[in-house]
Protein backbone atom coordinates (compact mmCIF):
# COMPACT_ATOMS: atom_id res chain seq x y z
CA UNK A 1 0.00 0.00 0.00
CA UNK A 2 1.26 3.48 -0.81
CA UNK A 3 2.33 5.80 1.98
CA UNK A 4 -0.35 8.32 1.14
CA UNK A 5 -3.06 5.68 1.56
CA UNK A 6 -1.69 4.56 4.90
CA UNK A 7 -1.52 8.15 6.09
CA UNK A 8 -5.08 8.68 4.89
CA UNK A 9 -6.16 5.72 7.07
CA UNK A 10 -4.48 7.34 10.08
CA UNK A 11 -6.17 10.63 9.31
CA UNK A 12 -9.51 8.86 9.07
CA UNK A 13 -8.76 7.26 12.47
CA UNK A 14 -9.27 3.87 10.85
CA UNK A 15 -8.20 0.87 12.87
CA UNK A 16 -6.76 -0.58 9.67
CA UNK A 17 -4.09 2.10 9.71
CA UNK A 18 -1.82 0.33 12.15
CA UNK A 19 -2.33 -3.01 10.41
CA UNK A 20 -1.42 -1.43 7.10
CA UNK A 21 1.61 0.28 8.60
CA UNK A 22 2.72 -2.93 10.24
CA UNK A 23 2.25 -4.93 7.04
CA UNK A 24 4.14 -2.41 4.97
CA UNK A 25 7.03 -1.54 7.27
CA UNK A 26 6.76 -3.88 10.27
CA UNK A 27 9.69 -6.09 9.34
CA UNK A 28 12.03 -3.13 8.75
CA UNK A 29 10.94 -1.58 12.04
CA UNK A 30 11.43 -4.88 13.85
CA UNK A 31 14.92 -5.21 12.41
CA UNK A 32 15.89 -1.73 13.62
CA UNK A 33 14.47 -2.40 17.09
CA UNK A 34 16.08 -5.82 17.29
CA UNK A 35 19.51 -4.48 16.35
CA UNK A 36 19.30 -2.07 19.26
CA UNK A 37 17.50 -4.12 21.88
CA UNK A 38 18.40 -7.67 20.95
CA UNK A 39 15.49 -9.13 22.85
CA UNK A 40 12.20 -10.27 21.22
CA UNK A 41 10.01 -9.14 24.14
CA UNK A 42 11.56 -5.67 24.17
CA UNK A 43 11.23 -5.46 20.40
CA UNK A 44 7.54 -6.25 20.51
CA UNK A 45 6.96 -3.70 23.26
CA UNK A 46 8.95 -1.10 21.35
CA UNK A 47 6.97 -1.67 18.14
CA UNK A 48 3.65 -1.40 19.96
CA UNK A 49 4.77 1.87 21.53
CA UNK A 50 5.98 3.13 18.15
CA UNK A 51 2.70 2.31 16.39
CA UNK A 52 0.82 4.05 19.18
CA UNK A 53 3.11 7.08 18.79
CA UNK A 54 2.38 7.15 15.06
CA UNK A 55 -1.34 6.90 15.81
CA UNK A 56 -1.07 9.81 18.26
CA UNK A 57 0.94 12.04 15.94
CA UNK A 58 -0.73 11.47 12.56
CA UNK A 59 -2.67 13.74 12.35
CA UNK A 60 -1.58 16.51 12.85
CA UNK A 61 1.75 15.32 11.38
CA UNK A 62 1.77 14.34 7.71
CA UNK A 63 5.19 12.84 7.12
CA UNK A 64 6.64 12.99 3.64
CA UNK A 65 8.63 9.84 4.26
CA UNK A 66 6.53 7.44 6.27
CA UNK A 67 9.18 4.73 6.42
CA UNK A 68 11.72 7.10 7.90
CA UNK A 69 9.09 8.59 10.18
CA UNK A 70 8.10 5.30 11.77
CA UNK A 71 11.64 3.90 11.83
CA UNK A 72 12.93 7.06 13.50
CA UNK A 73 10.28 6.67 16.20
CA UNK A 74 11.20 3.03 16.62
CA UNK A 75 14.88 3.91 16.88
CA UNK A 76 14.27 6.69 19.40
CA UNK A 77 12.10 4.49 21.59
CA UNK A 78 14.51 1.58 21.35
CA UNK A 79 17.48 3.81 22.23
CA UNK A 80 15.60 5.27 25.20
CA UNK A 81 14.68 1.81 26.39
CA UNK A 82 18.24 0.63 25.89
CA UNK A 83 19.79 3.51 27.83
CA UNK A 84 17.18 3.31 30.57
CA UNK A 85 17.65 -0.37 31.13
CA UNK A 86 21.37 -0.65 30.82
CA UNK A 87 23.83 1.26 32.90
CA UNK A 88 26.37 -0.91 31.17
CA UNK A 89 26.30 -2.18 27.65
CA UNK A 90 24.99 -5.47 26.47
CA UNK A 91 26.33 -7.04 23.34
CA UNK A 92 23.66 -5.79 20.95
CA UNK A 93 24.66 -4.58 17.52
CA UNK A 94 23.68 -1.10 18.68
CA UNK A 95 26.22 -1.19 21.52
CA UNK A 96 28.95 -2.49 19.25
CA UNK A 97 28.25 0.03 16.50
CA UNK A 98 28.19 2.93 18.98
CA UNK A 99 31.50 1.89 20.46
CA UNK A 100 33.01 1.76 17.00
CA UNK A 101 31.97 5.33 16.36
CA UNK A 102 32.83 6.62 19.80
CA UNK A 103 36.52 6.40 18.96
CA UNK A 104 35.99 8.89 16.13
CA UNK A 105 35.00 11.65 18.54
CA UNK A 106 37.81 13.24 20.47
CA UNK A 107 36.98 14.38 24.00
CA UNK A 108 36.78 18.07 24.59
CA UNK A 109 39.26 19.77 26.86
CA UNK A 110 37.99 22.62 28.99
CA UNK A 111 39.03 25.12 26.32
CA UNK A 112 37.12 23.46 23.54
CA UNK A 113 33.52 23.91 22.58
CA UNK A 114 31.16 21.13 23.55
CA UNK A 115 28.93 20.22 20.66
CA UNK A 116 25.31 19.32 21.04
CA UNK A 117 23.74 16.47 19.16
CA UNK A 118 22.07 18.81 16.62
CA UNK A 119 25.42 20.28 15.66
CA UNK A 120 27.06 16.88 15.46
CA UNK A 121 24.19 15.62 13.29
CA UNK A 122 24.76 18.59 10.99
CA UNK A 123 28.42 17.71 10.72
CA UNK A 124 27.50 14.08 10.06
CA UNK A 125 25.18 15.19 7.25
CA UNK A 126 28.01 17.12 5.64
CA UNK A 127 30.19 14.05 5.94
CA UNK A 128 27.50 11.80 4.43
CA UNK A 129 26.86 14.19 1.56
CA UNK A 130 30.49 13.78 0.53
CA UNK A 131 30.33 9.98 0.37
CA UNK A 132 29.39 7.92 -2.64
CA UNK A 133 25.99 6.24 -2.40
CA UNK A 134 27.27 2.78 -1.44
CA UNK A 135 29.43 4.06 1.38
CA UNK A 136 26.67 6.32 2.61
CA UNK A 137 24.24 3.43 2.72
CA UNK A 138 26.80 1.27 4.45
CA UNK A 139 27.38 3.95 7.09
CA UNK A 140 23.68 4.53 7.75
CA UNK A 141 22.82 0.83 7.86
CA UNK A 142 25.62 0.22 10.35
CA UNK A 143 25.31 3.24 12.61
CA UNK A 144 21.70 4.34 12.26
CA UNK A 145 20.11 0.93 11.84
CA UNK A 146 22.81 -0.84 13.91
CA UNK A 147 22.89 -3.67 11.38
CA UNK A 148 25.36 -6.47 12.06
CA UNK A 149 28.53 -6.98 10.03
CA UNK A 150 27.12 -10.29 8.87
CA UNK A 151 23.86 -8.76 7.69
CA UNK A 152 25.76 -5.99 5.91
CA UNK A 153 27.98 -8.53 4.18
CA UNK A 154 24.88 -10.36 2.98
CA UNK A 155 23.25 -7.13 1.87
CA UNK A 156 26.24 -5.90 -0.10
CA UNK A 157 27.06 -9.36 -1.45
CA UNK A 158 30.58 -9.32 -0.12
CA UNK A 159 32.65 -10.76 2.69
CA UNK A 160 32.47 -9.75 6.32
CA UNK A 161 36.13 -8.87 6.18
CA UNK A 162 35.48 -6.52 3.28
CA UNK A 163 32.67 -4.81 5.20
CA UNK A 164 34.81 -4.53 8.26
CA UNK A 165 37.66 -2.93 6.33
CA UNK A 166 35.30 -0.53 4.57
CA UNK A 167 33.76 0.52 7.88
CA UNK A 168 37.16 0.99 9.41
CA UNK A 169 38.15 3.32 6.55
CA UNK A 170 34.86 5.18 6.86
CA UNK A 171 35.48 5.74 10.55
CA UNK A 172 38.97 7.08 9.88
CA UNK A 173 37.52 9.34 7.21
CA UNK A 174 34.84 10.51 9.66
CA UNK A 175 37.41 11.11 12.37
CA UNK A 176 39.41 13.37 10.05
CA UNK A 177 36.24 15.18 9.06
CA UNK A 178 35.18 15.75 12.67
CA UNK A 179 38.63 16.91 13.65
CA UNK A 180 38.64 19.38 10.78
CA UNK A 181 35.28 20.68 11.90
CA UNK A 182 36.48 20.85 15.51
CA UNK A 183 33.75 18.53 16.80
CA UNK A 184 34.38 17.42 20.34
CA UNK A 185 32.26 15.63 22.92
CA UNK B 1 27.09 10.11 28.13
CA UNK B 2 29.28 10.35 25.06
CA UNK B 3 27.53 7.31 23.60
CA UNK B 4 24.12 8.71 24.39
CA UNK B 5 24.98 12.03 22.73
CA UNK B 6 26.44 10.21 19.77
CA UNK B 7 23.34 8.06 19.49
CA UNK B 8 21.15 11.16 19.57
CA UNK B 9 23.24 12.80 16.84
CA UNK B 10 23.11 9.72 14.62
CA UNK B 11 19.36 9.64 15.13
CA UNK B 12 19.11 13.13 13.69
CA UNK B 13 20.87 12.59 10.39
CA UNK B 14 19.02 13.60 7.27
CA UNK B 15 15.83 11.60 6.65
CA UNK B 16 16.74 11.28 2.98
CA UNK B 17 19.91 9.38 3.83
CA UNK B 18 18.06 7.11 6.23
CA UNK B 19 15.35 6.34 3.71
CA UNK B 20 17.95 5.73 1.03
CA UNK B 21 19.52 3.10 3.26
CA UNK B 22 16.24 1.60 4.46
CA UNK B 23 14.94 1.08 0.94
CA UNK B 24 18.20 -0.04 -0.62
CA UNK B 25 17.92 -3.46 -2.22
CA UNK B 26 20.40 -6.23 -1.51
CA UNK B 27 23.27 -6.69 -3.96
CA UNK B 28 24.23 -9.93 -5.62
CA UNK B 29 27.41 -11.51 -4.27
CA UNK B 30 30.47 -10.29 -6.11
CA UNK B 31 32.02 -12.77 -8.54
CA UNK B 32 35.50 -12.35 -7.17
CA UNK B 33 34.34 -13.33 -3.73
CA UNK B 34 32.46 -16.36 -4.99
CA UNK B 35 35.48 -17.49 -6.97
CA UNK B 36 37.66 -17.20 -3.95
CA UNK B 37 35.20 -19.18 -1.90
CA UNK B 38 34.92 -18.71 1.81
CA UNK B 39 38.01 -19.87 3.63
CA UNK B 40 37.54 -20.99 7.17
CA UNK B 41 39.19 -17.93 8.61
CA UNK B 42 36.79 -15.64 6.79
CA UNK B 43 33.89 -17.33 8.50
CA UNK B 44 34.69 -15.36 11.59
CA UNK B 45 32.70 -12.19 11.93
CA UNK B 46 35.00 -9.25 12.42
CA UNK B 47 33.85 -6.58 14.79
CA UNK B 48 35.72 -3.55 15.86
CA UNK B 49 35.39 -3.66 19.60
CA UNK B 50 36.13 -6.32 22.16
CA UNK B 51 33.16 -6.35 24.51
CA UNK B 52 35.06 -7.25 27.64
CA UNK B 53 37.68 -4.60 27.03
CA UNK B 54 35.21 -1.98 28.21
CA UNK B 55 33.19 -3.73 30.83
CA UNK B 56 31.55 -0.52 31.85
CA UNK B 57 30.69 2.64 30.08
CA UNK B 58 29.26 4.95 32.67
CA UNK B 59 32.26 7.18 32.66
CA UNK B 60 34.63 6.26 35.43
CA UNK B 61 36.18 2.98 34.43
CA UNK B 62 39.44 2.74 36.29
CA UNK B 63 41.31 0.53 33.90
CA UNK B 64 41.82 0.42 30.19
CA UNK B 65 43.05 -2.64 28.33
CA UNK B 66 46.67 -2.62 27.44
CA UNK B 67 46.30 -2.87 23.68
CA UNK B 68 49.31 -0.78 22.87
CA UNK B 69 52.63 -0.59 24.61
CA UNK B 70 55.66 1.45 23.74
CA UNK B 71 59.17 0.61 24.78
CA UNK B 72 61.78 3.28 25.28
CA UNK B 73 65.24 2.83 23.87
CA UNK B 74 66.56 -0.39 25.44
CA UNK B 75 64.25 0.13 28.36
CA UNK B 76 63.36 -2.56 30.77
CA UNK B 77 59.85 -3.87 30.34
CA UNK B 78 58.12 -6.32 32.61
CA UNK B 79 56.53 -9.31 30.89
CA UNK B 80 54.51 -10.99 33.60
CA UNK B 81 57.21 -10.08 36.11
CA UNK B 82 60.12 -11.11 33.86
CA UNK B 83 62.37 -8.15 32.99
CA UNK B 84 62.99 -7.78 29.28
CA UNK B 85 65.17 -5.24 27.51
CA UNK B 86 63.50 -3.98 24.37
CA UNK B 87 64.49 -1.28 21.94
CA UNK B 88 62.27 1.57 20.86
CA UNK B 89 59.54 -0.22 18.95
CA UNK B 90 55.81 0.03 19.28
CA UNK B 91 53.46 -2.93 19.42
CA UNK B 92 50.02 -2.29 18.02
CA UNK B 93 47.40 -4.99 17.93
CA UNK B 94 44.76 -5.02 15.24
CA UNK B 95 41.76 -3.31 16.79
CA UNK B 96 39.45 -6.12 15.85
CA UNK B 97 38.05 -9.10 17.63
CA UNK B 98 36.48 -12.21 16.29
CA UNK B 99 33.12 -13.69 16.99
CA UNK B 100 33.60 -17.41 16.71
CA UNK B 101 31.22 -19.99 15.33
CA UNK B 102 29.02 -21.70 17.88
CA UNK B 103 31.19 -24.83 18.04
CA UNK B 104 34.24 -22.77 18.98
CA UNK B 105 32.57 -21.19 21.98
CA UNK B 106 32.85 -22.50 25.52
CA UNK B 107 29.60 -23.49 27.23
CA UNK B 108 29.27 -20.23 29.21
CA UNK B 109 30.03 -18.27 26.06
CA UNK B 110 27.29 -20.18 24.24
CA UNK B 111 24.62 -20.03 26.93
CA UNK B 112 24.79 -16.47 28.17
CA UNK B 113 21.31 -16.29 29.69
CA UNK B 114 19.71 -18.59 32.22
CA UNK B 115 16.05 -18.51 33.18
CA UNK B 116 15.49 -19.87 36.66
CA UNK B 117 12.26 -19.55 38.62
CA UNK B 118 11.06 -16.03 37.82
CA UNK B 119 14.44 -14.53 37.13
CA UNK B 120 16.85 -14.17 34.23
CA UNK B 121 20.54 -14.43 34.94
CA UNK B 122 23.49 -13.50 32.73
CA UNK B 123 26.90 -15.14 32.63
CA UNK B 124 29.53 -13.06 34.41
CA UNK B 125 33.25 -13.38 34.04
CA UNK B 126 35.01 -15.86 31.80
CA UNK B 127 36.31 -18.46 34.21
CA UNK B 128 34.81 -21.23 36.30
CA UNK B 129 34.78 -20.94 40.08
CA UNK B 130 37.84 -22.96 41.03
CA UNK B 131 37.13 -23.02 44.77
CA UNK B 132 34.14 -25.36 44.72
CA UNK B 133 33.80 -25.13 48.51
CA UNK B 134 31.98 -21.87 47.80
CA UNK B 135 29.25 -23.75 45.95
CA UNK B 136 26.14 -24.30 48.05
CA UNK B 137 23.10 -26.51 47.69
CA UNK B 138 21.44 -27.54 44.45
CA UNK B 139 18.41 -25.38 43.65
CA UNK B 140 17.03 -27.29 40.69
CA UNK B 141 17.50 -26.94 36.99
CA UNK B 142 17.20 -24.03 34.60
CA UNK B 143 16.96 -23.44 30.89
CA UNK B 144 19.95 -21.55 29.56
CA UNK B 145 19.83 -19.95 26.14
CA UNK B 146 22.22 -18.42 23.66
CA UNK B 147 22.22 -17.29 20.05
CA UNK B 148 24.53 -18.46 17.31
CA UNK B 149 25.73 -15.20 15.74
CA UNK B 150 26.28 -16.95 12.43
CA UNK B 151 22.87 -18.42 11.95
CA UNK B 152 20.80 -16.32 14.38
CA UNK B 153 19.59 -19.64 15.73
CA UNK B 154 18.72 -19.68 19.41
CA UNK B 155 19.94 -22.68 21.37
CA UNK B 156 18.69 -23.78 24.74
CA UNK B 157 19.86 -26.38 27.19
CA UNK B 158 19.12 -27.44 30.72
CA UNK B 159 21.71 -27.08 33.49
CA UNK B 160 21.71 -27.67 37.24
CA UNK B 161 21.58 -24.50 39.32
CA UNK B 162 23.48 -24.13 42.59
CA UNK B 163 23.53 -21.47 45.27
CA UNK B 164 26.79 -19.68 46.00
CA UNK B 165 27.53 -19.62 49.72
CA UNK B 166 26.50 -16.35 51.33
CA UNK B 167 25.10 -14.81 48.16
CA UNK B 168 21.38 -14.20 47.75
CA UNK B 169 20.10 -16.54 45.06
CA UNK B 170 17.99 -13.79 43.52
CA UNK B 171 21.27 -11.96 42.85
CA UNK B 172 23.62 -14.72 41.74
CA UNK B 173 23.71 -18.46 41.18
CA UNK B 174 26.19 -20.94 39.74
CA UNK B 175 25.42 -23.17 36.77
CA UNK B 176 26.99 -26.59 36.62
CA UNK B 177 28.39 -26.95 33.12
CA UNK B 178 30.57 -29.77 31.96
CA UNK B 179 31.94 -30.44 35.45
CA UNK B 180 32.59 -26.81 36.36
CA UNK B 181 30.60 -24.10 38.09
CA UNK B 182 30.12 -20.74 36.38
CA UNK B 183 28.70 -17.62 38.06
CA UNK B 184 25.52 -16.10 36.62
CA UNK B 185 24.12 -12.82 37.94
CA UNK B 186 20.74 -11.15 37.86
CA UNK B 187 20.29 -9.47 34.52
CA UNK B 188 18.60 -6.26 35.52
CA UNK B 189 19.32 -2.90 37.04
CA UNK B 190 17.96 -3.22 40.53
CA UNK B 191 19.91 -1.03 42.92
CA UNK B 192 19.77 -1.86 46.62
CA UNK B 193 18.36 0.72 49.00
CA UNK B 194 21.46 0.92 51.16
CA UNK B 195 25.13 0.03 51.19
CA UNK B 196 24.47 -2.59 53.85
CA UNK B 197 21.88 -4.31 51.70
CA UNK B 198 24.30 -4.43 48.77
CA UNK B 199 27.17 -5.79 50.88
CA UNK B 200 24.90 -8.44 52.34
CA UNK B 201 23.38 -9.53 49.04
CA UNK B 202 26.78 -10.49 47.66
CA UNK B 203 28.54 -11.28 50.93
CA UNK B 204 31.20 -8.88 49.75
CA UNK B 205 33.71 -9.09 52.61
CA UNK B 206 33.95 -12.84 51.86
CA UNK B 207 34.54 -12.46 48.16
CA UNK B 208 36.16 -9.07 47.67
CA UNK B 209 39.66 -8.31 48.79
CA UNK B 210 40.31 -4.60 48.90
CA UNK B 211 43.96 -4.89 48.11
CA UNK B 212 45.26 -2.73 45.31
CA UNK B 213 44.22 0.87 44.96
CA UNK B 214 45.27 4.13 43.43
CA UNK B 215 44.92 7.62 44.83
CA UNK B 216 44.09 10.52 42.57
CA UNK B 217 43.97 14.17 43.49
CA UNK B 218 41.23 16.50 42.35
CA UNK B 219 43.30 18.02 39.57
CA UNK B 220 44.38 14.58 38.30
CA UNK B 221 47.97 15.80 38.48
CA UNK B 222 49.14 12.84 40.52
CA UNK B 223 48.15 9.20 40.69
CA UNK B 224 49.86 6.88 43.10
CA UNK B 225 49.45 3.14 43.52
CA UNK B 226 49.23 1.26 46.80
CA UNK B 227 48.90 -2.25 48.17
CA UNK B 228 46.83 -2.85 51.31
CA UNK B 229 47.81 -6.18 52.82
CA UNK B 230 44.94 -6.45 55.31
CA UNK B 231 41.50 -5.06 54.50
CA UNK B 232 39.73 -6.29 57.66
CA UNK B 233 39.64 -2.91 59.39
CA UNK B 234 38.62 -1.23 56.14
CA UNK B 235 35.61 -3.52 55.79
CA UNK B 236 34.73 -3.02 59.46
CA UNK B 237 34.73 0.70 58.89
CA UNK B 238 32.58 0.32 55.79
CA UNK B 239 30.12 -1.83 57.69
CA UNK B 240 29.58 0.99 60.19
CA UNK B 241 27.78 2.90 57.46
CA UNK B 242 25.41 0.15 56.38
CA UNK B 243 22.60 2.68 56.22
CA UNK B 244 24.36 4.77 53.57
CA UNK B 245 21.62 5.33 50.99
CA UNK B 246 21.88 4.39 47.32
CA UNK B 247 22.10 7.50 45.22
CA UNK B 248 21.85 8.28 41.54
CA UNK B 249 24.64 10.46 40.37
CA UNK B 250 26.63 11.41 37.35
CA UNK B 251 30.01 9.66 37.67
CA UNK B 252 31.70 12.46 35.78
CA UNK B 253 30.82 14.86 38.58
CA UNK B 254 33.09 12.77 40.81
CA UNK B 255 36.05 13.24 38.49
CA UNK B 256 37.20 16.43 40.13
CA UNK B 257 37.47 15.27 43.72
CA UNK B 258 40.17 13.48 45.66
CA UNK B 259 39.55 9.76 45.67
CA UNK B 260 40.97 6.33 46.15
CA UNK B 261 40.06 3.62 43.66
CA UNK B 262 40.35 -0.06 44.47
CA UNK B 263 40.81 -2.57 41.68
CA UNK B 264 38.79 -5.67 42.40
CA UNK B 265 39.00 -9.16 40.96
CA UNK B 266 36.83 -11.99 42.25
CA UNK B 267 36.40 -15.35 40.58
CA UNK B 268 33.24 -16.17 42.54
CA UNK B 269 31.60 -12.87 41.61
CA UNK B 270 32.89 -13.25 38.05
CA UNK B 271 34.56 -9.84 38.01
CA UNK B 272 37.99 -8.87 36.76
CA UNK B 273 39.60 -5.57 37.68
CA UNK B 274 36.45 -3.65 38.45
CA UNK B 275 36.53 -0.39 40.39
CA UNK B 276 35.36 0.72 43.82
CA UNK B 277 35.94 4.36 44.59
CA UNK B 278 35.79 6.37 47.79
CA UNK B 279 35.58 10.06 47.04
CA UNK B 280 36.44 12.88 49.43
CA UNK B 281 32.98 14.40 48.99
CA UNK B 282 31.45 11.39 50.69
CA UNK B 283 30.54 8.81 48.07
CA UNK B 284 31.29 5.16 47.54
CA UNK B 285 30.80 4.35 43.89
CA UNK B 286 31.42 1.13 42.06
CA UNK B 287 30.83 -0.88 38.93
CA UNK B 288 31.56 -4.09 40.77
CA UNK B 289 28.28 -5.82 40.04
CA UNK B 290 27.94 -4.75 36.40
CA UNK B 291 25.91 -1.60 36.93
CA UNK B 292 26.96 1.76 38.28
CA UNK B 293 26.01 1.99 41.95
CA UNK B 294 26.80 4.80 44.37
CA UNK B 295 26.11 5.29 48.07
CA UNK B 296 26.45 8.41 50.14
CA UNK B 297 28.61 7.47 53.12
CA UNK B 298 29.31 11.03 54.24
CA UNK B 299 32.42 13.14 53.98
CA UNK B 300 33.64 12.23 57.44
CA UNK B 301 33.56 8.47 56.84
CA UNK B 302 35.07 8.88 53.41
CA UNK B 303 37.92 10.91 54.86
CA UNK B 304 38.52 8.25 57.52
CA UNK B 305 38.55 5.46 54.96
CA UNK B 306 40.93 7.31 52.67
CA UNK B 307 43.20 8.16 55.59
CA UNK B 308 43.17 4.57 56.85
CA UNK B 309 43.94 3.08 53.46
CA UNK B 310 46.78 5.42 52.62
CA UNK B 311 48.30 5.16 56.10
CA UNK B 312 48.31 1.37 56.12
CA UNK B 313 49.25 0.56 52.55
CA UNK B 314 52.60 0.13 50.89
CA UNK B 315 53.51 1.91 47.67
CA UNK B 316 53.03 -0.34 44.66
CA UNK B 317 53.62 -0.29 40.93
CA UNK B 318 51.00 0.25 38.27
CA UNK B 319 49.53 -2.98 36.95
CA UNK B 320 48.15 -3.12 33.41
CA UNK B 321 44.69 -4.48 32.76
CA UNK B 322 46.28 -7.47 31.08
CA UNK B 323 49.91 -8.55 30.97
CA UNK B 324 51.13 -8.91 27.41
CA UNK B 325 53.95 -10.46 25.46
CA UNK B 326 54.55 -9.76 21.78
CA UNK B 327 56.79 -11.47 19.29
CA UNK B 328 56.94 -13.98 16.49
CA UNK B 329 54.88 -17.13 16.61
CA UNK B 330 57.63 -19.67 15.95
CA UNK B 331 56.01 -23.01 16.67
CA UNK B 332 52.59 -24.56 17.13
CA UNK B 333 52.64 -27.88 18.94
CA UNK B 334 49.98 -30.36 20.03
CA UNK B 335 48.99 -28.41 23.12
CA UNK B 336 51.22 -25.37 23.10
CA UNK B 337 52.62 -22.57 20.99
CA UNK B 338 55.89 -20.68 21.24
CA UNK B 339 56.37 -16.92 20.96
CA UNK B 340 59.85 -15.45 20.50
CA UNK B 341 60.13 -11.77 21.51
CA UNK B 342 63.46 -11.28 19.66
CA UNK B 343 61.77 -8.92 17.24
CA UNK B 344 61.58 -6.35 20.03
CA UNK B 345 65.23 -6.75 21.05
CA UNK B 346 68.12 -4.89 19.48
CA UNK B 347 69.69 -8.25 18.64
CA UNK B 348 67.03 -10.79 17.66
CA UNK B 349 69.08 -13.61 19.16
CA UNK B 350 68.52 -11.98 22.57
CA UNK B 351 64.88 -12.97 22.27
CA UNK B 352 63.23 -15.07 24.93
CA UNK B 353 60.88 -17.86 23.93
CA UNK B 354 57.60 -18.07 25.85
CA UNK B 355 55.52 -21.22 25.93
CA UNK B 356 51.77 -20.78 25.85
CA UNK B 357 49.47 -23.71 26.64
CA UNK B 358 46.70 -24.08 24.06
CA UNK B 359 44.49 -26.50 25.95
CA UNK B 360 41.99 -23.73 26.67
CA UNK B 361 39.55 -23.47 23.77
CA UNK B 362 39.71 -19.68 23.95
CA UNK B 363 43.31 -19.82 22.77
CA UNK B 364 43.10 -23.02 20.72
CA UNK B 365 40.30 -21.72 18.50
CA UNK B 366 42.59 -18.93 17.30
CA UNK B 367 44.78 -21.67 15.84
CA UNK B 368 41.92 -23.89 14.69
CA UNK B 369 40.53 -21.06 12.62
CA UNK B 370 43.93 -20.04 11.23
CA UNK B 371 43.60 -16.57 12.70
CA UNK B 372 47.30 -16.82 13.45
CA UNK B 373 49.94 -19.10 12.03
CA UNK B 374 53.64 -19.76 12.36
CA UNK B 375 55.65 -16.71 11.32
CA UNK B 376 53.00 -14.16 12.31
CA UNK B 377 53.75 -11.34 14.69
CA UNK B 378 51.37 -11.75 17.58
CA UNK B 379 50.54 -10.36 20.98
CA UNK B 380 49.30 -12.56 23.77
CA UNK B 381 47.34 -11.08 26.66
CA UNK B 382 47.37 -13.00 29.91
CA UNK B 383 46.41 -12.61 33.54
CA UNK B 384 48.88 -14.99 35.17
CA UNK B 385 52.64 -15.12 35.48
CA UNK B 386 55.61 -16.46 33.56
CA UNK B 387 57.15 -19.60 35.02
CA UNK B 388 60.83 -19.17 34.19
CA UNK B 389 61.62 -22.55 35.73
CA UNK B 390 59.41 -24.35 33.21
CA UNK B 391 60.15 -23.15 29.66
CA UNK B 392 58.83 -19.65 30.44
CA UNK B 393 55.34 -21.06 30.49
CA UNK B 394 52.62 -18.43 30.65
CA UNK B 395 49.69 -18.98 33.00
CA UNK B 396 46.15 -17.98 32.16
CA UNK B 397 46.44 -16.78 28.59
CA UNK B 398 43.37 -14.74 27.68
CA UNK B 399 43.59 -14.04 23.97
CA UNK B 400 45.99 -14.00 21.09
CA UNK B 401 45.95 -11.31 18.44
CA UNK B 402 47.83 -10.40 15.30
CA UNK B 403 50.16 -7.50 16.06
CA UNK B 404 52.18 -5.00 14.09
CA UNK B 405 55.46 -3.60 15.25
CA UNK B 406 56.52 -0.15 14.20
CA UNK B 407 59.76 1.72 14.62
CA UNK B 408 59.96 5.49 14.22
CA UNK B 409 56.49 5.45 12.79
CA UNK B 410 57.29 2.87 10.11
CA UNK B 411 56.10 -0.68 9.97
CA UNK B 412 58.84 -2.93 11.26
CA UNK B 413 56.94 -6.20 11.13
Amino acid sequence: MEDTKIIALFEARSEQAITALSTQYGSTCAKVAHNILGNPQDVEECLNDAYLAVWNTIPPQKPQRLLHYVCAIVRNLACKQYHAKTAQKRSTQYAVSLEELEGCLPSASSMERHWDSEAIAESLNTFLSGLDRNHRILFVRRYWQAESIEALAAHFGTSKHNISVRLSRLRKHLQRHLEQEGVFL
Amino acid sequence: MKQKQLSDAIGKIDAAYVEEALTDTARKPSITWLRRGIPVVAAAVVIAVVAWQQPWNTGFAPTIPNVESTTDDKNMVSVGGVPRFYCNRTVQTESIALIYPWEYLTLPEQYVYAAFQTQTYHIVGRDAISDTSQIGESLGSCIATGTDSYTDQTHSRSFEVYAIRGIATECMVALHMDGSFYPYAKDEYDPPATLGEWIEQYSLPDYVQLERFSQTDAAHTAKEYFHLSDDTAFWEQLLTCKDAPFTEFDPKSRDSVNKISFTITSEVLGVYKRGLHITADGYLSTNLMFYGYAFYIGEETAAELIAYATANAEPAFYEPYYETVAGTLIEIGEDYLLIDDGILCETPSDGMVFRVPTTDLRIRRTLLMDVVTVGDTVQLSFTGTVDTAHDNQIDHPVFLQIAHITENGELYS
